[in-house]
């Protein structure tokens, strides 16, 4: 960082920074890679905004350090870029590391955020409502998670630019809250996880033993000790599972697959 | 088995939804669904493409791939099983057996695919490194971009070969597969949302709100409410508790203030 030097601060006009919102929004997880995730299009899209602060030597020295790994949830991603064109653009010798120190230090906590409202809980329960409702042959449930989505981007496009003007201090000074926020979130989704469980799984056992002239079912036996008794276990030994290091979801849904495959060729399953 | 028009409209869609998952994410939200009736319309039944959507969406909730993982993608599975069950001219309840054996290994196999489209990235990452350090932006836009080649092309380029050379084999396996493999894949796909909920549930902080789980479980299995009822009374509790987490901490952060003054006096 030897030869950068203080230059007069300057503020970006907003065409310029939704020149860099559009390059992020339609870019913004390509050349996704193991060594720097996000990092890629997080350099093309800023360049419209630092051509006007810096000069071409400045920008490629700034670049390299902007190339170090980045991941974050991609609608926050834009949020945290708006927070760091803002510190760019006081034109201070140490701005890039700066810059830098927030976007290390906002990516895990909104990530976290990000994946808890909009990954997780919203597509959960749209996606519930939209599933069953094409299931039977409406496309009103399709239409509102659609709407969700939409009305949910628009969000976060139109809280960009403010960022930029009112600076990191606009996430931050809420980080608190957003605690909080991600703290209730993360429990309305478990709430409704514990309901798909009853409802969107559906493990059946296919055991039927005759006693005298008693015919019974292990699957309704042991309905009357918990309900959905299949779906449970199920979800119960998977999460088990997942808690080992070694074994990743990409592996396990061939487990479960050839598992499915062989308990109900034998009938154990139905 | 496929037209021409078909055989490009489907692998455009494949691209499409590829593509804006990952980057513009305006419509990701039951995408499977979208993506089965889609397919529907453009094999010329969308009846089959709402069935099919709407189970393989049910069995996607909760997939997500936090922190750059790779998950089972349903939807190339959906837009599959759809076409496929289409075209050999199945319809109904008989429709969605088939696409469910095609579309359940193709959403298992995406993880593959998306762990090969990322580990393809580092190519093109450091040319854009390269590019930068010769100040050169335009190419560094050129080479961002054109990680896209690979990244969307592993999944387009199987969608075409299995739609124009590959059908009449795909229609084969589909015949010859045993009962007890068809009647397996049906369990499967009964379980298969577990999956997806376990993943789900190892990113949420279970350790300090697990036990919420039984009230879902409780609202849902005894008391038959459905999800946007739970959902709505989850929201009004939720609500309810964030408000008492807020006025905690404002009483703790009065409280510090409060102590600083007394250290000041003193």
């Amino acid at each position: 960082m030897s030869n950068l030097v203080t230059k007069e601060p300057m503020t970006l006009d907003d065409k310029t920074l939704r020149k860099v919102l559009v390059r992020y929004v339609f870019s913004r997880q390509t050349c996704f890679n193991y060594e720097t995730m996000q990092s890629g299009p997080w350099v093309w899209s800023m360049l419209p905004a630092m051509k006007e602060l810096y000069t071409d030597d400045e920008i490629a020295e700034k670049n390299e350090s902007y190339f170090k790994f980045f991941n974050c949830h991609p609608w926050f991603g834009q949020l945290i870029l708006m927070a760091d064109l803002a510190i760019e653009s006081t034109r201070d010798a140490n701005a890039t590391e700066t810059a830098l120190d927030v976007r290390t230090s906002l990516m895990g906590p909104l990530a976290g955020l990000g994946d808890a409202i909009v990954w997780v809980l919203l597509p959960t329960v749209l996606g519930a409502i939209a599933g069953y409702q094409a299931q039977q042959g409406s496309l009103v449930g399709m239409f509102i998670a659609m709407a969700g989505n939409i009305a949910l981007w628009t969000v976060f496009w139109k809280l960009s630019i403010p960022v930029y003007h009112k600076g990191v201090s606009f996430i931050t000074s809420k980080s608190e809250s957003l605690r909080n926020l991600t703290d209730v979130c993360s429990i309305l989704g478990i709430i409704v996880m514990g309901a798909m469980v009853a409802t969107t799984v559906n493990v059946k056992f296919g055991l039927t033993w005759t006693v005298g002239d008693l015919t019974q079912n292990l699957n309704d036996l042991l309905n009357t000790i918990i309900p959905c008794f299949g779906n449970v276990i199920t979800v119960a030994i998977l999460y088990w599972a997942l808690g080992f290091k070694k074994v990743k979801p990409g592996n396990l849904i061939w487990i479960v697959i050839v598992v499915a495959i062989v308990l109900g060729a034998i009938g154990f399953l139905g | 088995m496929f037209t021409p028009l078909q055989v490009i409209l489907l692998a455009v869609l494949t691209g499409w939804y590829i593509y804006q998952r990952m980057n513009l994410q305006m419509f990701n939200y039951a995408s499977v669904v979208t993506m089965g009736v889609i397919t529907g319309l453009i094999m010329g039944d969308i009846n089959v493409g709402m069935l099919v959507g709407g189970s393989m969406c049910l069995m996607s909730l909760g997939l997500f791939g936090a922190g750059g993982s790779s998950v089972p993608d349903y939807n190339v599975g959906a837009i599959a099983g759809t076409a496929f069950a289409v075209a050999m001219g199945y319809t109904g309840e008989e429709a969605l057996t088939i696409a469910m054996t095609i579309g359940i290994p193709v959403a298992a196999l995406g993880t593959q695919l998306d762990i090969l489209g990322k580990t393809s990235g580092s190519f093109f990452i450091h040319k854009m490194k390269a590019c930068s350090d010769k100040k050169d932006w335009k190419g560094m836009g050129v080479w961002m971009w054109a990680s896209q080649i690979p990244f969307v092309g592993f999944w387009v380029l199987p969608m075409i070969l299995f739609t124009t050379v590959g059908s009449s084999y795909v229609e084969l396996f589909v015949n010859s597969l045993p009962q007890w493999l068809m009647v397996g894949l049906k369990v499967a796909s009964g379980m298969l949302p577990a999956l997806g909920f376990a993943i789900l549930l190892r990113q949420l902080p279970m350790k300090k709100y697990g036990y919420f789980i039984l009230l879902g479980f409780v609202l849902s299995a005894y008391l038959k409410l459905s999800i946007l009822a739970i959902a709505l009374l989850s929201a009004v509790l939720c609500c309810y508790l964030f408000q008492a987490k807020e006025a905690q901490r404002k009483t703790n952060e009065a409280a510090t203030v409060v102590a600083g003054g007394d250290m000041e006096d003193e």
